[in-house]
């Protein structure tokens, strides 16, 4: 999908909506592990907001930072936060900045200063309704809290944390946070805060490989390894008998009578089917159906 | 602009160069200023001129999404499709795209995906070929973002 928007921005040349795209690819790379060619995404992202405008530049630099801290390049992303930190505006610091900030500063010990700077930005985020932002920031927040000794702080802030992010069925934000946020779902999974989704966010870190996340181990790809467990749109009952069917060698004019349709409508079903379950074919769905317990 | 004489057209003309100043200032990431233009923009422009006004609100929507105020984008957005109805449906599709990643800011990933997919439909229903029009990377990215959470 990242790599269709990119193919879609280089056909009409508009390098403001190109640079974004790139960076959702850069995104994805790095859940992916493929951290060299999100590197080479950077550049050309780079090159592109330079004709742009210097907040593009920025934006870009943030990616930078973000790719050079799941390399473990912490000098190199320490250096690139300090050029462009005294050129964001308001908007920025409570935005992309904000988040490749307080990971960086995560990642050099510097809880206190986690804390400090995450504060103010969170709670006027909070008034603001971007709730996107807060799902990615709080994790850190609990994990400096956590390092800090404050356990029940911590606790506080991952439940709510949980709390915003079960409905929608959030498990990125948690997985790239590695093993510390592995030991700290474990610890709240005790003390019985969300139990079903704790369990779920467990069961895709990999803890008998002592996942370390990609922060730490860019040779590990957690969150590719457990896309699949999550369905964004879940299927209907219609849909589900369907893909039953399609678990057999009956072709599709025989479901539609074994299911009384008219054998368009059970086109239109498969072909949903494909959407949801992001396959292209019978067999690829019949895999990935079976791998999400479906049939 | 000093030596027109003061007229409808220059008043539209004011606005206009308002609008483009405010789109230039929201490449730079100035959500403030360029709310300031827009919110100018928007005083100067005569009543009739829909098309503009609707313009404006898109850009007013982009301004707030840079705050990260989301029932102010969403708010503005809305009334973007109300003031654009009429307009062709490229401008309501979009509009549709802004709105979409404001929803996916705002956390509704599910909803988000699932008005991603409704208007990629509605583009292969109404115009099969409209679905390679530039603003849709913004839908694909947008879909690529909730994939990844």
């Amino acid at each position: 999908m990242a790599r269709e928007s990119v193919a879609l921005s280089e056909q009409w040349h508009q390098a403001d909506s190109w640079q974004y795209t790139l960076s959702c690819l850069i995104r994805a790379l790095c859940a992916a592990g493929n951290l060299e060619e999100a590197f080479a995404i950077n550049q050309r992202a780079m090159q592109l907001a330079v004709h742009v405008s210097p907040y593009y530049f920025r934006l870009s630099a943030c990616d930078e930072i973000w790719l050079n801290l799941a390399k473990g390049e912490l000098p190199k992303a320490v250096q690139r936060c300090a050029e462009i930190e005294p050129l964001v505006n308001g908007c920025e610091k409570r935005g992309q900045f904000l988040w490749v900030k307080a990971s960086l500063l995560y990642a050099q010990g510097l809880f206190n200063k986690v804390l400090k700077v995450l504060e103010e930005p969170m709670r006027d985020l909070e008034q603001g309704g971007a709730s996107w932002y807060l799902i990615n920031l709080m994790p850190i927040q609990a994990l400096a809290l956590n390092a800090l000794s404050r356990d029940e702080d911590a606790l506080t802030t991952l439940s709510h944390c949980l709390t915003l992010a079960e409905p929608e069925g959030y498990v990125r934000t948690f997985l790239e946070r590695g093993t510390p946020m592995a030991r700290l779902l474990q610890t709240a999974l005790r003390q019985g805060i969300e139990p079903k989704y704790g369990t779920d966010l467990l069961s895709a870190f990999d803890l008998h490989g002592e996942a370390e996340g990609y922060f730490r181990d860019e040779s590990r790809t957690p969150a590719s390894r457990f896309s699949g467990a999550y369905l964004i749109d879940p299927l209907s009952e219609r849909e589900l008998e369907v893909l039953r069917f399609l678990n057999t060698n009956l072709s599709t004019p025989e479901i539609a009578r074994e299911m009384i349709l008219a054998p368009s409508t059970v086109r239109t079903h498969v072909r949903n089917i494909y959407v949801k379950l992001g396959t292209h074919g019978r067999i690829e769905a019949i895999q990935k159906a079976k791998g999400l317990d479906l049939i | 602009m000093v030596n027109i004489e003061y007229s409808p057209f220059k008043q539209r003309l004011i606005s206009l160069l308002d609008g483009i100043r405010a789109y230039l200032t929201w490449l730079k990431g100035e959500a403030d200023q360029e709310l300031r233009f827009v919110h100018r923009a928007m005083d100067n422009l005569p009543e009739d001129d829909r098309i503009t006004h609707a313009q404006l609100l898109n850009g007013e929507g982009l301004a707030y999404k840079l705050q990260l105020k989301q029932p102010e984008v969403i708010q503005s957005f809305e009334a973007t499709l109300l003031a654009g109805e009429g307009m062709a449906g490229l401008f309501t599709a979009m509009v549709n795209c802004n709105l979409v990643s404001a929803q996916f800011l705002h956390d509704r990933l599910r909803q988000t995906f699932s008005n991603c997919q409704s208007i990629l439909r509605l583009a292969n229903e109404t115009d099969p070929g409209s679905k390679d029009l530039p603003f849709y990377n913004h839908l694909y990215a947008t879909m690529s973002l909730v994939q990844l959470e």
